[in-house]
């Protein structure tokens, strides 16, 4: 557990500036949209964190589809898989890193959407919502992104993550077997009021699933070579 | 028991756009404790995939090996090995916070943590660049904070590859008496180097490695006496032996060489001709020639 900390933490710390840009951009899109002389519209609020929560989870798709790619390259991978780290802690460090960051980022959403709407105790079970889904729907992405590349390349990893993640959205009906579906709908519905407990609980299911397979699969991969 | 082996390892590199290479072929070696061995070869011999293969970056595509007497890849085998890579990479952050958490990563907790990362850092001269963050740090000094990072479990074993390249003389000191403490605390190191010095100051035993195979190994003496010829220093004769070749004659004394089968009968001759033995020595070669013959397949070394 400690190492995977350690892994998250250093990933965190790798992306810190994107982090703080991602971070700011909610406040600086409802600095846009508030004005301290009429009520916010909020079909305009709406539109907002539905473009945001997108960004979100792309940034986590990206972000979760390069990491190994990326620690590979930078040889940095062969200093810490030489130590006591399992592949498998190795791979829950990027997706935990991946997570916290789209968590972050989701939390900078919610407190913006606060500034612009007023703590009433309907917006704070409204953000609570939009936090937790948002975090749980960024692991898994993350999740799903590093399964496909540890066997594909990061571009193409990104991308099939991505069409199996958002296309959905696309389409009218819901199937349980893809929760990121409901999450995205219960984060950006302004009238939704409870949590998709379901969703979820399938989408953490799903999450673990997507590391018990991507495991084995980084197992039986070498890791120390010239990627060039 | 011994703490590295390999048994008849194979690895092949494939790619989809690429003629399939061999990087090592039956590739067999044994480590035991308490010793330091030299890994030398020439460039794309095949040594740091063993030593890959060794530490569990790389898969053996056949064979199998043991480190710490565990199978190759077993995380509690690692826990217990400090590795310095070919070329060292960190996460931006001060050295002494890269040490750190390569020693969380192994498994060790604080106060020891602290302690034996600033030990390390003053024993490889960084303590007062200590705070300083590692991105900004030279070939050299990343160098040092490699072999640090590689003391900080206080391994049972030691696998370096290059460990003073880009490394000055003073640093080089350094790493050499960590070496030599280790070993004299019964740690084991394995020590892949193109500094011929380094390993035969240092080494016990050496392997040489060319395309993926072990072409001849020995204790470093024995490689460096494995001349055929002695060197002969006499006074006050004229009569040198016919096969006596590399003459240098200097005041009264003349040295020559001859091979090590006519040193009997080279003797007796100086003294029936009234000459006085003053040395008498099995010529050694240099690593460096030694190399240069395995290379060429000229060792009259045993292959394992």
């Amino acid at each position: 557990m400690r190492a995977v900390l350690l892994l998250a933490g250093s990933f965190i710390r790798q992306n810190r500036w994107l982090m703080l840009a991602f971070v700011g951009w909610p406040f600086l899109m409802s600095a846009f949209e508030w004005s301290p002389h009429h009520a916010v519209n909020l079909d305009d609020v709406n539109a907002i964190v539905q473009q945001e929560v997108f960004y979100g989870l792309a940034i986590a798709d990206f972000l979760a589809s390069a990491a190994i790619y990326n620690e590979k390259r930078s040889r940095r991978i062969a200093g810490v898989l030489s130590k006591g780290v399992s592949r498998a802690q190795y791979l829950l460090g990027l997706i935990a890193g991946s997570t916290v960051f789209g968590g972050v980022y989701f939390v900078a959403i919610a407190v913006s959407v606060m500034w612009l709407l007023g703590p009433s105790s309907s917006e704070l079970h409204r953000v609570a919502v939009l936090i937790i889904c948002g975090l749980v729907a960024s692991g898994w992405v993350a999740a799903l992104a590093v399964l496909f590349s540890v066997v594909l390349h990061p571009i193409l990893a990104a991308a099939i993550a991505g069409i199996i993640a958002f296309a959905p959205l696309a389409m009218t009906g819901t199937s349980i077997f893809l929760p990121l579906t409901v999450l995205v709908r219960g984060m950006t519905s302004l009238s939704a009021r409870n949590f998709e407990w379901p969703s979820i609980l399938i989408a953490l299911v799903e999450t673990a699933i997507f590391v018990l397979v991507s495991s084995p699969l980084f197992q039986r991969s070498d890791v120390a070579v010239n990627l060039e | 028991m011994p703490v590295l082996e390999f048994e008849h390892i194979s690895k092949r590199y494939r790619s989809l756009f690429r003629e399939e290479r061999w990087a090592l072929r039956d590739f067999s070696l044994l480590l035991e404790a308490g010793e330091i061995v030299g890994f030398l070869g020439p460039n794309g011999a095949g040594k740091t995939t063993a030593i890959n293969i060794a530490v569990g970056l790389v898969h053996a595509t056949s064979g199998s090996g043991t480190l710490l007497g565990k199978e190759f890849g077993e995380v509690s085998a690692r826990r217990r090995v400090g590795f310095l890579p070919e070329s060292p990479a960190y996460y931006h952050r001060n050295a002494r916070a890269t040490l750190k958490m390569c020693g969380a990563l192994n498994g060790l907790r604080e106060p020891e943590l602290s302690r034996r990362a600033s030990q390390l850092l003053a024993a490889v001269g960084l303590d007062d660049e200590a705070e300083r963050n590692v991105g900004k740090f030279s070939r050299g000094m990343l160098q040092r904070v490699g072999v640090a990072q590689a003391f900080i479990n206080d391994p049972d074993l030691l696998i370096l590859d290059e460990p003073t390249s880009a490394l000055d003389p003073i640093s080089r000191l350094h790493i050499r008496r960590l070496l030599l403490d280790a070993r004299n605390r019964g740690k084991s190191v394995f020590l892949s180097s193109h500094q011929l010095s380094e390993i035969e100051l240092l080494c016990d035993r050496i392997f040489f490695v060319q395309a993926g195979r072990v072409v001849a190994a020995g204790s470093t003496g024995e490689l460096l006496r494995s001349s055929e010829a002695c060197e002969i220093t006499v006074s006050n004769t004229n009569g040198l032996p016919a096969s006596a070749v590399d003459i240098q004659r200097q005041a009264d004394q003349t040295t020559f060489t001859i091979p090590v089968s006519e040193q009997r009968a080279a003797i007796e001759q100086i003294w029936a001709a009234g000459g006085t033995l003053i040395r008498v020595a099995r010529k050694t070669k240099s690593l460096e020639e030694v190399f240069i013959d395995v290379m060429n397949g000229n060792s009259g070394e045993r292959t394992p």
